[in-house]
């Protein structure tokens, strides 16, 4: 016998069977359908989010990153909490000049918010103050002019690169702007470069509308100009490779301490932290979503038996007359179960495509939503997958009960 | 070499119902010799339909001896049972029993199906088309039961019973249901079928169809109370 065959044909009748019957096998469908459209959905979105995180995670230095963050004293050097100078400048450049397996070396002075005057215009904008590698660690691109250069920072320069947004404020419908100038308090700065618009945002923040309003001056003229110290409020530092990772570490660290005269104030962290967050934010978006999904294919599973059942009870005299003219119990099982699989791979496939149709909606809707995949193939597969197991489960106990009737019982009954 | 169909000794079948023991077949004995046309007639309740599931496979005696063409089928399984069936037995029912969504072409068909012919479409095909002509319909082919008169789907029930060239035909009641040009038409065929080899077994309560038989037994009680072959 046969067995591939025999489930093809069986699945075909029950194709003809659902056929005959589109209304209630529409309605019986209906909840594969939501819960594989949810499913695949759903997660096709968490992993475009989930991509888009990791995207500017990578961008931002990805593992190699390594950030040098202020930390408490310990107790045993309390009482020396007035001897180190802090994260300053000169830590970043003692670092570029001993860590030799470090590829970059950040740094940046937060000046906040501030306002920006030109061409007798005025607006407000965040402004950094960078040293040159700043530019790898977040990832800009120049349209027009040059970044921060080392001149800059060595001899303070009052030079800015500015983002769209100033642009758009100070000198609306204007070619070039390198040369320009533009008043910050009482300084005046010079317009060396141009940022590229972001259109992009990052998981829903408007990344846009943020970033844009950036604007970069060195370092060193930002904390002459506008801090009383000259702290820094971030210092970061890429490894050349991530198998030297704990080797850069412990190098920044022997540099830091000469520089911090001693003083464990600093502490060196990776990206390993995050980047487990993001792989269990990622996990509990797709379980908490995919659990979701999950429940309405098992409601499907119930509309789908409940179906069966109702059918089996219909064609009770049906059954007696196959299984008189020779079925056997099996084959009137395997003809229910093909019914109930094949309900469950037309709804599958009805949720597929209605699920292509919500992630097309969902990349509209949602804000950096272009990274969803319009045709997530795994969670796809994964969806028809699950549908189809959904209704050769729920087929089970009906499929039973219509194979174990007597025909003579099914044959005498009205 | 025995030239019987069938050969029962003793045969009871008993339910227990309520708390007493029903004997709708209580120590029958019989032999259907091949070939043979057999009316089986009775009052209601006295054990006709039992004997007819019980010669079709479809139930088991509780007690007693059953022989099918020479070997002994007592206490066959349910699969063995499903096979003869599928292959050696064509049943006629009363009310018909086609299935309402298949064609009349599928209906015909359907016995093949269970009994893994392992034949080809196109064979199949032709020998759904044979049966149909020898029931004289196979015009009808592509029609759905719902399309025909009752003298009409009963010829098609005949048919899907002739699909696997069986020896036997069990027909309960085959006519119950029709008037009495329809009923003539079915006998005629069913005696035509015996002239061609076929041994069948008709049960009624109507005289004008034993009459066409060749032999009658009168069940009473679960017991063949009258034969004319004895
Ligand atoms: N499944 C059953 N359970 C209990 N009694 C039954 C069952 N089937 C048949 N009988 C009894 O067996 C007797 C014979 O029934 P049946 O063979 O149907 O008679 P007939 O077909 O001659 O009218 C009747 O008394 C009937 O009530
Ligand atoms: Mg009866």
């Amino acid at each position: 016998m046969n067995v591939a065959a025999d489930i093809v044909g069986g699945i075909a009748n029950g194709l003809r069977e659902v056929w005959s019957n589109k209304v209630r096998s529409l309605l019986s469908m209906s909840g594969i359908i939501l819960g594989v459209a949810a499913l695949v959905a759903m997660v096709g979105v968490v992993q475009g989010m989930v991509g888009n995180l990791r995207a500017s995670f990578e961008g931002r230095g990805g593992v190699l990153r390594l950030d040098i963050n202020d930390q408490e004293l310990p107790e045993s050097q309390q009482h020396l909490a007035g001897l180190s100078p802090g994260r300053t400048l000169r830590d970043a450049e003692a670092i570029s000049q001993n860590v030799f397996l470090a590829s970059h070396v950040g740094a940046e002075v937060n000046l906040r918010w501030q306002r920006f005057e030109a061409d007798g215009q005025v607006t407000f904008g965040v402004l950094l103050g960078v040293i040159p590698d700043n530019i790898v660690f977040d990832q800009r691109e120049l349209m027009d002019g040059r970044f921060i250069a080392d001149l800059d920072v060595d001899h303070s320069q009052p030079v800015i690169v500015i983002g769209s947004w100033l642009r758009e404020q100070l000198f609306p419908n204007r070619g070039s702007v390198i040369g320009e100038r533009i008043r910050i308090r009482e300084g005046i700065y010079t317009i060396v470069g141009e940022f590229a618009d972001l259109q992009t945002s990052v998981a829903g923040v408007p990344r846009g509308s943020g970033l844009n309003r950036w604007n970069y001056i060195p370092a060193t003229t930002a904390i002459k100009r506008f801090r009383e110290n000259d702290q820094v409020d971030r210092l970061t530092v890429m490894a050349a490779s991530a198998s030297v990772i704990p080797d850069v570490i412990s190098q920044v660290e022997n540099t830091l301490l000469l520089t911090h005269r001693g003083v464990r104030d600093f502490i060196v962290e990776t990206q390993e932290e995050s980047m487990a967050e993001l792989q269990r934010l990622e996990r509990s978006f797709t379980f908490s979503l995919g659990g979701i999904a999950a429940i309405s294919l098992l409601v499907g599973g119930i509309g789908i038996m409940n179906v069966m059942l109702a059918s089996v009870s219909e064609r009770i005299r049906e059954i007696g007359v196959r299984k008189a003219i020779g079925a056997r119990s099996h084959d009137i099982f395997l003809q229910f179960l093909a019914e109930a699989v094949a309900i469950s791979i037309l709804g599958g496939l009805i949720g597929l495509f209605l699920s292509v149709g919500l992630l097309a909606g969902l990349r509209e809707i949602i804000p950096d939503g272009g990274s969803i995949s319009g045709m997530p193939v795994v969670p796809m597969l994964y969806g028809f997958l699950f549908s189809t197991l959904v209704g050769l489960v729920s087929g089970i106990y009906p499929a039973l009960r219509a194979a174990r009737l007597d025909p003579i019982d099914a044959l005498r009954y009205e | 070499m025995s030239s019987a169909v069938f050969q029962l000794s003793d045969i009871r079948r008993s339910y227990y119902v309520g708390n007493e023991w029903v004997h709708a077949i209580n120590g029958l004995d019989l032999t259907i010799p091949d070939g043979q046309f057999l009316a089986v007639i009775g009052s209601s309740g006295s054990g006709k339909s039992t004997l007819m599931h019980i010669l079709g496979f479809m139930d088991t005696p509780t007690e007693g001896k059953m022989e099918f063409e020479g070997s002994d089928v007592t206490g066959i399984g349910r699969r063995s049972r499903a096979h003869l069936r599928a292959n050696r037995i064509g049943f006629v029912f009363q009310s018909f029993n086609l299935l309402p969504r298949l064609s009349v072409m599928d209906n015909v068909l359907l016995p093949l199906f269970y009994g893994r012919s392992g034949m080809s479409r196109a064979d199949r095909r032709a020998a759904g088309m044979a049966a149909l002509e020898r029931v004289d319909l196979q015009h009808r082919w592509q029609h759905t039961p719902n399309q025909l008169s009752g003298g009409e789907r009963q010829r098609v029930a005949i048919a899907r019973a002739l699909i696997n060239s069986p020896r036997l035909i069990l027909a309960d009641e085959p006519t119950g249901n029709l008037d009495s040009r329809n009923r003539e038409k079915i006998m005629d065929l069913f005696v035509k079928l015996v002239g061609e080899g076929i041994t069948l077994v008709v049960v009624t309560h109507d005289d004008a169809v034993a009459a066409y038989a060749h032999r009658r037994i009168r069940m009473q009680d679960g017991r063949i109370v009258e034969d004319d072959a004895a």
